[in-house]
């Protein structure tokens, strides 16, 4: 929350796709903003057809979301570890969350 | 003997003393007077019991946690109560925003979690009331009445006391169904409210049929405590075919009360799914209309069997069952009244919608469709029709599906020959029921668990129409799980049956061993 609001200019984006069976739930989506929350570069989350970018720090938000198995996700990181952040999450999208099976319910 | 019946979460079979949860302030400090110190407070309670738990139970827990990271969401409460000057109203707003949208989704797996933000938000609001009276210790015994049991709470009460758990509200599929199935507590959910009156007195927890029963007397008790006790028998009797001694063999099909019940059956068990009780399944008004909605409940069946053949049974409402938005219909129904098929014919709207579910969800594999308490031959005609229909509406460019019919009137089984059905599926208890003029559990006849002649002769009867014509016979009511019984359908010829997933194991030693 410490960075202030970026330009469009300075946002460096990505897409990907949620693989994971459980897609963004609960579990995905604590992890998701978590690992977020490491970087200091302000992130923001949105599913591809729809524009509604929100916090990806956000748990509530990410979950609110409600990305299925199989969506195409935006993401966009604007600050000093932009390039790192997107590298960090979609490491976790495409490969760590890609094995969860049960997302606790 | 009054009955409760309710939605099964998490399986067992427990008796004891009815107590309502009566749920004490949780915070023992002093009141938390901000929306920050209640934040700050419910973290730290939520931790501590987190250490307490289990790895599924912490699991649970960190979906609130995590909530409480959220710098946005807390945020927004504190703006709100600076703004308000009423912090525990600042909290319930937001939450409430939150709880609604997530009731509000389409997909069940996320509805359920509306439960974690309630929970956590009646977390908050106890930290600003701040200490009460100690909880209430319950004596060992209790089955416990909730309001809405959630996980948090849960987590609190003090297990070894607790032998099962009847949530007024609640599903299936929530946090807390997930934390009773893996400490096998049993717990019935959405039964809705329970009498003042039942408070303090003896019950009988039924979360295998779904029910619970004030007042049990002592042969029902040891009924349903030993059909419970039927999964002592080691778990590798369920694995292979069941081959009687003379070589034949007798399938074995699952028996679907609730969704959960997959987690807990190997597939490899099973000959495929033999009855899906679907208005178990059904939560809501919406949902009986919503062909979406309900296809995403039965897409789950065809994943845990692959490509074996899954029986769906059509709603069926009436008599004693209720769903919400169908039945009992207006001006009752009723066991001799408007009931299962002839409930559906009635409500085309209801039965086009399922049916374009399960199509949906059968996505080309293959699928028994069932209609229940089928009575006159120009019903059967009716299904077909509408089946017909369907599948052309569907679009879809493989279709597998066959259109059977349950037996369960005396009626039906007497001229069975005359009915148009791909397969046949005794329903034992409604059967004995109409053909002893006696409901299910009555005492007014000395039967002492016995199934009567009468009723077997039918029985009989349609097993031999099965035979004759090659079609399928599967014998599908609870009766099929004991012992005494299976032995005497056996005899009688049937060599399908449809069972919950925990008698597989003893089912299958009895049809090998006879013992």
């Amino acid at each position: 929350m410490s960075s202030s609001q970026p330009c469009d200019a300075e946002w460096r984006q990505a897409t990907l796709t949620v693989v994971g069976a459980h897609g963004l739930h609960a579990r995905p989506a604590i992890r998701f903003s978590r690992v977020a929350r490491g970087y200091s570069a302000r992130i923001q989350i949105c599913v591809a057809d729809d524009a509604r970018w929100v916090d990806a720090k956000s748990v509530a938000k990410v979950m609110g979301l409600q990305v299925e198995s199989g969506r195409k996700i935006l993401l966009r990181a604007a600050g000093d570890d932009a390039e790192a952040a997107l590298a960090g999450l979609r490491q976790l999208i495409e490969t760590d969350l890609a094995g969860e099976g049960e997302d606790g319910g | 003997m009054t009955r409760l019946p309710g939605k099964v979460a998490s399986q067992g079979v427990a008796s004891g003393t009815l107590r309502r949860d009566a749920v004490a302030a949780r915070s023992a400090g002093r009141p938390a007077d901000s929306v920050a110190g209640a934040v700050i407070e419910a973290a730290w309670q939520l931790r501590a019991l987190q250490a307490a738990a289990t790895s599924l139970g912490s699991d649970i827990l960190e979906f609130q946690l995590a909530l409480l990271e959220d710098d946005g969401l807390v945020l927004e409460m504190v703006q709100k109560g600076a703004a308000h000057g009423d912090a525990a109203r600042a909290i319930a707003e937001v939450l409430e925003e939150q709880i609604a949208s997530y009731r509000a989704a389409a997909d069940a797996r996320f509805a359920a979690r509306a439960a974690d933000l309630e929970d956590l938000k009646s977390r908050l609001l106890g930290a600003l009331k701040g200490a009460a009276a100690p909880a209430r210790a319950l004596p060992a015994g209790t089955i416990l009445i909730a309001e809405e049991m959630t996980p948090s709470r849960f987590l609190e009460l003090d297990r070894a006391k607790i032998a099962g758990i009847v949530d007024q509200k609640g599903s299936e599929t929530s946090h807390v169904a997930l934390l009773a199935r893996a400490e096998g507590v049993p717990m019935l959910v959405a039964a809705g409210p329970v009498a003042a009156e039942w408070e303090s007195r003896p019950a009988l927890l039924d979360a295998a049929h779904g029910e619970l029963v004030l007042d049990p007397d002592a042969a029902l008790i040891r009924d349903r405590a030993g059909q419970a006790s039927a999964q002592d028998v080691p778990s590798s009797e369920g694995e292979g075919p069941a081959v009687l001694s003379d070589g034949e063999t007798v399938r074995v099909n699952l028996t679907v009360n609730a969704l959960a019940s997959l987690d807990e059956a190997p597939p490899e068990w099973f000959d495929g799914i033999g009855l899906v009780r679907t208005e178990l399944l059904i939560t809501d008004a919406e949902e009986v209309l919503n062909a979406g909605r309900q296809a995403s409940l039965y897409r789950p069946l065809f994943d845990w069997a692959r490509e074996k053949p899954v029986t769906i049974r059509l709603l069926d409402g009436g008599g004693d069952k209720q769903v919400p938005g169908y039945a009992p219909p207006p001006g009752g129904g009723g066991f001799l009244g408007v009931r299962g098929a002839r409930l559906l014919m009635r409500r085309g709207d209801v039965l086009r919608a399922q049916l374009a579910a399960i199509l949906d969800a059968a996505e080309g594999r293959p699928v028994r469709i069932m209609a229940p308490m089928i009575t006159l031959p120009e019903e059967m005609r009716f299904f077909r029709t509408e089946l017909d229909r369907a599948i052309d509406a569907s679009g879809a460019d493989r279709v597998q599906a066959a259109l059977g019919m349950m037996v369960e009137t005396p009626a039906a089984a007497l001229d069975i020959d005359r009915f148009d059905a791909d397969f046949f599926a005794l329903g034992t208890n409604d059967l004995a029921q109409y053909v002893l003029a006696a409901s299910r559990d009555s005492e007014a006849l000395p039967l002492g668990g016995e199934i009567p002649p009468a009723v077997l002769e039918l029985v009989r009867r349609v097993v031999e129409h099965g035979r004759n014509k090659g079609l399928a016979v599967s014998v599908c009511g609870d009766v099929a799980a004991s012992e005494e019984s299976l032995g005497r359908f056996l005899a009688c010829g049937v060599r399908s049956f449809s069972i919950p997933s925990r008698f597989a194991p003893r089912f299958k030693q009895y049809i090998r061993t006879g013992l």
